[in-house]
């Protein structure tokens, strides 16, 4: 068991390793630098003095050496726990990103819990009453979410939320509590924004999961225990929820690996339609500016979530599955 | 989304109705308004009127010191910090020379906040070029037609145009309290402007390659000595030069002045090497040079002392982004109100344009001009009443859209060569349909226009040089061509090159911010079919348009052209710039130039663009006036007969046009100049604006 574990950590260990060496040479496999990011934009806002600001830029931060160069010294800093400063906001890269860690993994959360809160649900009953009208609503609802386009279904919510509800459109807060600490009023004000996102990415999972459930469940339901429960007279809603239920909800457990790095990261394109405060954005325009010191960290701190997410999930499968765990 | 039950022709006829006019909306139709010829004397610089839009109005400096106000007021939240003893009393903080305002419609009353959107940290200009004053020594009047005093009390040009003597406001001080004198201005000039690791190393503070000297006479006058005639050196302080003014400028080493006694703690001349490395690194900043920067930051360090109406109190790096009072603000109303009248701007981090326009629709902004454009007016009019806002439309001094030729391009040589005859450059402005531009990309609000200055703008040459080679003319354009005996064509009619390599297929990157550029140039690309020239559209971000412009591989681009002043602004007319998008006129003789011929690459004679050049040169110097208007408008026929850039359409709203006030706020023009040099909308004086 430890033994296991143990060998699951250094495997983990060597991809973080691996993630942050292809990370930070694909952030610099785009023509142009950080140096060339900003002379544009100063361009595009009609200044065209700024004549040293390229040559100084790259000076100081080192963009003019070799990229191994650049990648030693600044994984360097990063195993002495400084993740350097923010080329494009001019702030320490852990501050830039600990500002919107909380709401990302808020947002996430929400979404994670909104689609399970539809899937179980919804996978049971279409598994118990299969084929019946019920089965066939629920899912097309369900694969509705899965058709349509994320950033899509975003933009139509927004609009309704505009048109219809007069709501406040986009990001996570009313402008008069963006800065306000926090207080019931303010929770109250999250939850009002957070109900599109949270609809918008997990309706998006919602259908893969109801699908998985209720394949699970089917095959299970058939199986000799499922009936003599039933010969010895459990109810059927005993009878379900409790063996059936739990063997079929292994796809859950093994799936916590992939949203934990989706908790840090958030969906980028629906979170830039929504102009949410979150990481996504926040990584798209560090790539886009090739801010690698962002972008770098932000790419890090995904595939430790990953890294921790597996490990996580391989444990509670264990746990949950005792065929597993013999198994090992 | 956007246009839901409002087509186009209805939207149009909106304009009309809801603006009380309309722009002149057709597309190749005659002109506009009979230039105006200002009260100034000097006549405008395209502020004339418009049809269908109201005249230019705006706040007016007063001059006159029997107008002054003799005592002062404040608003009531400093008022309590003067009774707590924590603030001096108000007339004491606006010092001995206030800047009087005359607000454009009345005096206001303190209090309120205004709402507004910003798009991200390269969004910094956004605040630049609402509540930073400017902050510029010296500004614009309202009509943008003459100088008139701003930080600077006052200023004096030699009759030679080589000695400039600027007065500073006897008693002003920062927003720390502390006085601003000719030493601030001075700190700047020698530790900063000067340094490679902190200037910015343009070439606002030289003239004809040597360098203005700054002398200090005595502590509120100083004195810019240019070895040669300088007569423009009040303009570009004025405008949107590096040297005007700290907001917009500092963190790259520019402004013209910066508090000396808070940013030399950063600079290893006033402490030592070590000790401002030190600090650095203490901050977290690689090196002395970086935190310096960061520290001079307008909208990054809430404790930079500044000059600005309101001061920073959250900067933009930590969103949102806001700004409160400055208690030692020198701007007063004509009555003796310090202003400005609202205490607080606080500004939203919007990541994309579309959530920025709903929002803009639904009322959640008070004053939002940045990230609004053509596209958004039909769902900003249709929202109009309900969301109690007023859109203005403010038609730019500048061309919206033009394409820009690499003059010196090398990497194909036939192509090269085409591009350097002006026969073929002619042809391929002839070739295009601007009518049809207009109408696609910007609704028909703009004018169609060769590279050019606004009708009645004291440059202008008249209105035939606005149609020289920018008609629509097909025939002639072939005319043209097959003179230059390119007359083999394929068989879907492209005309063939010479060296046997297939049809002549010019290359076109372009990168769309402010329009759809890219749209611009797959429209051009079809029109060109009749004309027999193919072109190779791309979509290319736009750090790495900077870097093939560096490397001179691009061709031809489009743009936004800055063609308000050959002098202030020639990049877009001469090739003056030598790194970056705005030099791909010719960035190798843009370096030719520069150097003295001792780098770069000559430009050919028949290119006739160092003829150009010694009339800027000549004009930059000439301290008459009125021969150094005459010059201007030769540069602009030069360029207009040549055709070194193929001017699209122009004077519309595509650039910072578009902007919208909440009913509530008072003291808002009807319309202002829409310029960069104006650095719009600090033109509507927001430090006037109040809440009824």
């Amino acid at each position: 068991m430890l033994n296991y574990i143990g060998r699951r950590l250094a495997l983990g260990l060597f991809t973080v390793w691996a993630v942050s060496v292809l990370s930070f040479l694909i952030i610099q496999l785009p023509p142009g630098d950080f140096a060339t990011t900003r002379l544009a934009e100063l361009a595009a806002s009609g200044n065209t003095s700024a004549i040293y600001e390229a040559e100084r830029l790259r000076a100081e931060y080192g963009l003019d050496q070799p990229v191994f160069v650049q990648y030693f010294t600044w994984i360097g800093q990063v195993l002495q726990g400084d993740f350097g400063m923010s080329l494009d906001w001019n702030r320490p890269v852990a501050d830039v990103i600990g500002d919107r860690l909380v709401l990302t993994m808020v947002v996430s959360v929400a979404a994670i819990i909104f689609t399970w809160a539809v899937a179980l649900p919804i996978g049971i009953y279409s598994a118990v009453r299969r084929y019946s009208f019920g089965d066939y609503a629920l899912t097309f609802f369900g694969f509705l979410g899965l058709a349509i386009p994320n950033f899509l279904l975003a933009l139509i919510l927004m609009y309704f939320g505009f048109a219809v509800f007069d709501a406040n459109v986009g990001g996570l807060f009313s402008a008069e509590y963006e800065t306000a600490g926090w207080s019931f009023a303010k929770v109250w004000d999250l939850f009002k924004h957070l109900w599109i996102p949270a609809i918008v990415l997990g309706l998006a999972g919602t259908a893969q999961l109801v699908r998985i459930m209720r394949a699970n469940l089917l095959d299970e339901l058939k199986k000799p225990y499922v009936i003599t429960a039933t010969a010895k007279g459990l109810t059927e809603r005993k009878a379900i929820s409790k063996y059936p239920v739990r063997v079929a909800l292994n796809p859950f457990a093994s799936s916590i690996g992939f949203l934990f790095p989706q908790i840090v990261s958030g969906a980028i394109v629906v979170s830039i339609v929504l102009s949410l405060p979150t990481v996504g954005p926040l990584l798209l325009r560090a790539l886009q500016a090739q801010d690698m010191f962002l972008a770098g960290a932000i790419v890090l701190l995904i595939g430790v979530m990953t890294v921790i997410g597996t490990l996580i999930s391989d444990l509670v499968l264990m746990w949950l599955d005792p065929r597993i765990r013999h198994g090992r | 989304m956007r246009r839901r039950g409002l087509s186009r022709r209805e939207f149009l006829g909106g304009v009309v109705v809801l603006g009380g006019g309309g722009l002149v909306l057709g597309g190749c139709s005659s002109p506009v308004a009979p230039p105006e010829s200002g009260p100034g004397g000097g006549g405008g610089r395209g502020g004339g009127p418009r049809a269908g839009l109201p005249d230019i109005e705006g706040a007016e400096v007063v001059l006159d010191p029997a107008r002054f106000p003799k005592a002062f007021r404040e608003a009531p939240e400093l008022a309590k910090l003067v009774a707590e003893g924590k603030l001096p009393p108000v007339d004491q903080r606006v010092g001995s020379d206030p800047l009087v305002l005359k607000p454009v419609h009345g005096v206001g009353r303190y209090g309120g906040q205004i709402r507004r959107g910003f798009i991200g940290q390269s969004d910094f200009q956004n605040a630049v070029r609402f509540c930073s004053g400017p902050d510029s020594l010296l500004y614009w009047d309202y009509r943008f037609e003459k100088l008139v005093p701003n930080i600077a009390r006052g200023f004096e040009l030699s009759e030679d145009g080589r000695v400039l003597t600027l007065q500073l406001r006897k008693g002003m001080k920062w927003s720390d309290g502390q006085p601003l004198t000719a030493d601030d201005i001075v700190f700047w000039f020698t530790s900063v402007a000067s340094s490679r690791e902190v200037g910015t190393g343009s070439s606002s503070m030289k003239i004809g390659g040597q360098d203005v000297k700054v002398e200090r006479v005595d502590e509120f006058t100083v004195r810019y000595v240019s070895p040669a005639p300088n007569p423009l050196l009040p303009q570009r302080m004025a405008g949107s030069s590096d040297i005007a003014g700290m907001a917009g400028n500092a963190h790259l080493g520019g402004g013209g002045f910066m508090p000396k006694h808070y940013l030399s703690q950063f600079h290893p001349e006033y402490t030592s090497m070590d000790a401002a490395n030190k600090l650095a690194a203490d901050a977290g900043f690689k090196g002395w040079a970086a935190y310096f920067r960061n520290q001079a930051s307008w909208h990054r360090n809430p404790a930079l002392p500044v000059v600005t109406p309101w001061v920073l109190t959250r900067p933009i790096s930590n969103p949102p982004w806001e700004f409160g009072p400055n208690p030692y603000s020198i701007w007063v109303d004509h009555e003796g109100n310090q202003l400005p009248y609202i205490s607080k701007i606080t500004m939203g981090n919007i990541e994309n344009t579309e959530v920025l326009g709903l929002r803009a629709a639904a009322g959640d902004y008070d004053v939002q001009d940045r990230g609004l454009g053509v596209t958004n007016l039909p769902v900003l009019l249709e929202n109009e009443k309900k969301s109690a806002y007023t859109i203005h439309r403010a038609p730019s001094t500048e061309l919206d859209c033009g394409l820009r030729l690499n003059l010196a391009y090398e990497q194909d040589k036939e192509l090269g060569e085409l591009i350097r005859t002006v026969e073929f450059r002619r042809a391929l402005s002839l070739g295009i349909d601007r009518g049809q531009v207009n109408e696609a990309f910007f609704l028909g609000t703009c004018t169609p226009s060769a590279t050019m200055v606004a009708e009645g703008s004291i440059y202008d040459p008249g209105p035939e040089w606005h149609t020289k080679w920018a008609t629509y003319d097909v025939a002639q354009a072939n005319t043209l061509l097959d003179g230059l005996g390119l007359t083999a064509k394929d068989a879907e009619g492209y005309r063939l090159r010479k060296d046997g390599a297939g049809r002549i297929r010019l290359d076109f990157q372009a990168f769309s911010n402010f329009a759809d550029f890219v749209g611009v140039g797959e429209m051009v690309k079809r029109q060109w079919q009749q004309i027999g020239i193919d072109l190779n559209v791309a979509s290319v971000e736009g750090s790495l348009l900077t870097q093939r412009a560096n490397s001179n591989q691009l061709m031809l681009s489009c743009q936004q052209v800055g063609s308000d002043d050959p002098f202030l602004r020639p990049e877009a007319f001469l090739p003056t710039v030598t790194t970056g998008f705005p030099g791909m006129i010719g960035i190798p003789y843009a370096q030719w130039f520069a150097s003295g011929g001792a780098q770069g690459k000559e430009p050919p004679e028949s290119l006739r663009l160092k003829e150009a050049m010694a009339l800027y040169d000549k004009g930059q110097m000439e301290p008459d006036e009125a021969e150094r208007i005459r010059i201007g408008k030769e540069i602009y026929k030069l360029h207009a007969d040549q055709v070194w850039s193929i001017g699209l359409v122009g004077f519309g709203l595509s650039a910072n046009g578009v902007y919208l006030t909440s009913n509530k706020l008072r003291n808002v023009p009807a319309r202002v100049v829409n310029s960069q040099t104006m650095k719009s909308l600090n033109n509507t004086y927001p430090m006037t604006y109040y809440y009824e």
